[in-house]
């Protein structure tokens, strides 16, 4: 078996209002059965914009929240393969290791009172129980040294930095556990556009020194697709489209991909909606959660939900709309 | 720090109270040393004295020295000076053995006079602050009282700060019914009105306590009526602090609950606990003085300002008739000012919004 | 074509902290009739503290030199109560989070009565609601005399952003300062507000002042770029000059680090910009983008370059790429 992640009608709802006097059907859906797999190396893009529900699956991946349908199975790095879930405390210690969560914001992400040794040491200090102390912080200045900091570093704090910095130092916390996957939800945004690169190929550097996978997760859908081997698109929580990187960019087939497209700054072209707003779902679907804003709309849109399926002569293409004609 | 130290110097008033503060508290420290006598030594024909520390005289000149008195009246303690009879107040006078902290042995006190050692008698003891109705030196007392004054503030303040972090960490950060335990908890001890709750308590345990029981029994007490209020806000604030991502980062690591509450959480809040701490040791000093002030707190012989206050302070005729006796009410108002004044810099430190001006 | 705005030698010093921060470090410009200028630059290159001083909006520990002239008016020159009549119907301002800029427990209706009360204290609350919908409509608030009741957590982002617009032009004013309006939206809600500024200000004749960082949605709708950098203008140049014949490294650099359509990791290397951006707390003494720029040399690390050519078409640096 190949796959290191397979992801399976992965489904999640938030209660809107919580309380004793809160409505039991006003729910926000932020995921309605999402699959999805990943295979060892593989980078695996995720796109979409607030309130997709991109960064509710990140965490659900790594069960910051815990989903309430579906299987989430990790293939481990003993070939054992096990599904991950809240209740399995040893195997999710485990998991959690090979598996890291890099966050958006590295100002938020880094305890601002720790100096980077601490922040680097201290969670696996725990873990070891004190034990093979000076192996860690070899490990951990090893890991600085990797994402491009000084070893004069350590002993600062996260205030000291820039926000390029302090990026590196989360990716240097992640790689002391040696993780085979890092999820990586939208590290880049909140960088300045001339550091936004730097990052970028520091983790391409990462990937190919230690072989890792990669889920890469942002709005900016080219940068996704640089980074991506696969890009899957997501809508409403549901995926819309998912496909290679190159082929995706090439003919984006699904009509929320083309309006992704179209909308982006460098695309030149203005989009033609004039005021078509995003709704957030608060009852199950009935049918695309795109149907409101899509141009190519029919009534079975509305009443049906389109389910992914594959598309074109290539393998790996699959896509949720009605109005996309299987070749 | 460092800007909390610029600050400190540029407000007079809270480096003042440091000042203040320090001096009382090593004072405390060495009171074995600083007072001449024993706070429980009754000076016979002495009581009700007033302060009888003067600078100078034309027989012994410039000089801390004091005057010979009668008593005239044993009614209305009426004294006179004996013209030309004066005793030179020394600095490091030999007296009764006393030991530094119990353990060192003081081979003399800081200042004293002859006053038992001078083979003509004629020396006079040397009262700073007068003396009260026993005849025993109130500053003498007021130094050993601060023992217990001085010091249940903090021990009170580290009780009360202790549970409240404890309840109020868990409930914020747990969440769920054990907020909802905790939270009820507080606000029944926070409904029942306090000043009752200390007296119920007090009441139903023994009154023939030594100092050192009544002093940890009254602390409790008082811890046990301040924490609900100060949980409460650590709740609140280590349910702000979890939902950042810091946290979130620290469970994915698989770090024990409390290592995250006590690593990542706790620190985040120290300047207000810090804060807490300076306004809190105040309250504790006037529930103290509260308790000993009804009676309920330390009793004879044992000393401090609050029993002081409760014993010679408490009538308006004694107040008028022997104002010196109101020396430990003056103290207590110094260090309760202090401690504010000093608590307030400290808010502003802590605010994270407040930006220092050039 | 006539000058609405013009900004000379503009120097504002933050002096709350130590350092000093220098966010503007002498920055001179000037906005046409009916232009749309765009400013780009990253955090901290001091586009932001430049769009607020030309809307007299600094702070008090903000330390201002320099002349800003609006419609041949100084700034400096007006008392405060000139200038609350400045801003509005000469001049407003949109902001990056629409929803810090609103009192979310007051109607719409209330926040455009409020507003126009500022310039026309006699207008009735009926005036204000006429007024309100044909605005709402004129940014394409569909339902807008129904949706004048609401209050501002009703609203998503980007339609926020629509009714910040509308209250921005509720005293028709010549000129609209946007600092980054589009940045805290979604790709294709931003698209949206692109296009209807670009609307409005042909329907208007704005004179526009479009802020960014990212020099590809600047691109889209500004006539001339100018590029901060350090508190300074590294380069001005009509917009498709620019972008094809920089003559500063950094705007190159720029343009070229930006991830392009249909590259892909495994066939092209991304081009970048090393280093960080500097700390206005501690200015270089020469070019502020010496540190990190591929052609730097010694003089560029101590002498800081002029900024050289004609009006329109300015850059500062010693060793400028060639025109092609």
């Amino acid at each position: 078996m190949n796959e290191l992640l397979e992801v399976t009608n992965l489904t999640k709802s938030f209660q809107l209002h919580a309380g004793l006097f809160a409505q039991a059907d006003q729910r926000v859906y932020a995921l309605g059965g999402v699959d999805l797999t990943l295979r060892t190396g593989e980078t695996y893009g995720l796109v979409g914009e607030s309130g997709s529900g991109k960064t509710t699956l990140a965490r659900t991946l790594v069960q910051l929240e815990a989903h309430e349908r579906g299987t989430i199975r990790y293939l481990s790095s003993d070939g054992s393969a096990w599904e991950v879930r809240r209740g399995d405390r040893r195997n999710l210690e485990r998991y959690r290791q090979e598996v890291r969560y890099v966050f958006q914001d590295p100002s938020s992400s880094l305890d601002p009172r720790m100096t980077v040794g601490d922040l680097l040491t201290i969670g696996a200090r725990q873990r070891t129980r004190g034990k093979d102390r000076a192996g860690l912080v070899a490990r951990a200045r090893e890991g600085l040294d990797h994402v491009g900091l000084r070893a004069s570093d350590w002993d600062r704090r996260p205030s000291e930095f820039s926000g390029g910095q302090r990026q590196r130092i989360a990716l240097a916390r992640a790689l002391v556990t040696r993780p085979r996957l890092l999820i990586c939800d939208e590290v880049v945004s909140a960088l300045d556009v001339s550091v936004r690169g730097q990052i970028l190929e520091l983790l391409l550097d990462l990937k190919n020194r230690f072989g890792l996978s990669m889920v890469f997760i942002a709005h900016d859908l080219d940068v996704v697709a640089y980074m991506a081997d696969r890009v899957g698109v997501l809508y409403g929580g549901r995926m819309m489209e998912e496909a290679p990187s190159r082929l995706l960019v090439e003919k984006p087939l699904h009509p929320y991909t083309k309006l992704l497209f179209d909308s982006a700054p460098g695309a030149g072209i203005r989009s033609r909606e004039t005021s078509a707003q995003k709704l957030t779902p608060t009852r199950a679907l009935t049918g695309c959660p795109f149907a409101p804003r899509c141009p190519l709309v029919i009534d079975r849109c509305r009443t049906e939900i389109p389910l992914p399926r594959a598309v074109g002569p290539q393998s790996g293409r699959l896509v949720a709309c009605h109005r996309v004609e299987a070749e | 720090m460092n800007s909390l130290w610029r600050r400190l110097f540029r407000r007079p008033l809270a480096w003042g109270s440091l000042v203040v503060l320090v001096i009382l508290y090593l004072a405390m420290s060495l009171c074995e040393f600083l007072a001449p006598y024993d706070p429980n030594h009754l000076f016979e024909g002495h009581s009700d004295l007033p302060p009888n520390l003067i600078w100078y005289s034309p027989q012994e000149g410039l000089g801390p020295q004091v005057q010979t008195v009668a008593l005239v009246n044993g009614v209305t303690r009426e004294y006179v000076r004996v013209r030309g009879e004066y005793t030179p107040v020394k600095f490091f006078v030999p007296t009764d053995p006393v030991k530094l902290w119990g353990v060192i042995p003081l081979p003399f006190h800081l200042f004293g006079t002859d006053y038992g050692r001078d083979p003509a008698g004629k020396a006079q003891p040397v009262f700073v602050m007068g003396t009260d109705n026993l005849g025993r030196d109130v500053f003498s007392r007021i130094l050993y009282g601060s023992r217990i004054s001085l010091t249940i503030g903090f021990v009170g303040v580290f009780i009360s700060l202790g549970l409240a972090l404890i309840f109020g960490g868990l409930a914020g950060y747990y969440g769920g019914i054990w907020d909802w335990i905790i939270m009820r908890l507080c606000e029944f001890i926070i409904l029942i009105p306090g000043l009752y709750l200390i007296l119920f308590l007090r009441s139903i345990l023994s009154d023939h306590m030594d100092t050192g029981q009544s002093y940890m029994l009254i602390t409790v007490i008082l811890s046990f009526v301040g924490w609900p209020g100060t949980a409460r806000m650590i709740r609140g604030m280590v349910h702000a602090v979890k939902r950042q991502d810091f946290v979130s980062n620290a469970q994915l690591e698989s770090m024990p609950s409390l290592v995250i509450l006590f690593r990542h959480i706790v620190p985040q809040m120290s300047s207000i606990l810090i804060l807490s701490v300076t306004l809190g040791v105040p309250g504790f000093i006037l529930g103290e003085t509260a308790l000993s002030y009804l009676g309920l707190g330390i009793v004879d012989p044992a000393v401090s300002w609050g029993s002081m206050i409760n014993r010679d302070a408490t009538s308006v005729s004694n107040l008028l008739s022997f104002p010196w006796l109101f020396a430990p009410g003056i103290f207590l108002v110094i260090v309760t000012l202090a401690f504010n004044f000093l608590g307030e810099l400290l808010r502003d430190w802590a605010d994270p919004n407040w930006k220092e001006t050039a | 074509m006539s000058t609405v705005l013009s900004v000379e030698d503009l120097r504002v010093t933050f002096v709350s902290q130590k350092p000093p921060v220098q966010a503007v470090r002498g920055v001179s410009f000037h906005l046409e009739t009916g232009e749309c200028l765009g400013i780009v630059g990253e955090s901290g290159s001091g586009k932001s503290v430049t769009a607020w001083a030309s809307a007299g909006l600094l702070g008090a520990d903000a330390l201002r030199e320099g002349k800003i002239v609006l419609e041949g008016q100084d700034w400096a020159e007006l008392n405060p109560e000139q200038r609350r009549s400045l801003r509005g119907t000469r001049v407003a301002m949109i902001f990056q989070e629409p929803s810090r800029s609103f009192d979310p427990i007051v109607t719409l209706e209330k926040t455009f009565w409020e507003t126009l009360r500022v310039h026309r204290p006699e207008t009735t609350r009926e005036e204000a609601r006429t007024r309100a919908t044909a605005l709402l409509n004129e940014v394409h608030i569909a339902d807008a005399e129904s949706r004048l009741g609401s209050f501002p957590h009703q609203f998503s982002g980007g339609m926020l952003q629509r009714v910040m617009i509308a209250l921005a032009l509720a005293n028709d004013p010549q000129v609209l300062l946007c600092d980054e309006p589009t940045t805290a939206l979604d790709v294709t809600i931003q698209a949206q507000i692109l296009a209807l500024l670009n609307e409005l200000r042909r329907r208007r004749g704005l004179s526009m002042v479009f802020i960014s960082h990212d020099l590809e949605t600047v691109a889209q709708v500004a006539d001339r770029i100018l590029v901060f950098y350090g508190g300074l203008i590294l380069e001005e140049a009509p917009t498709d000059v620019l972008l094809s014949r920089p003559r500063q490294p950094y705007t190159r650099g720029l343009w070229d680090s930006r991830v392009k359509r249909g590259s892909h990791y495994s066939t092209t290397p991304l081009t970048l910009i090393g280093g960080s951006p500097p700390d206005p707390q501690r200015p270089e003494p020469g070019c502020p983008f010496a540190p990190r720029c591929p052609r730097s040399q010694d003089r560029c690390q101590t002498e800081l370059p002029p900024l050289e050519g004609a009006v329109g078409r300015r850059h500062r640096c010693w060793f400028p790429l060639e025109e092609p």
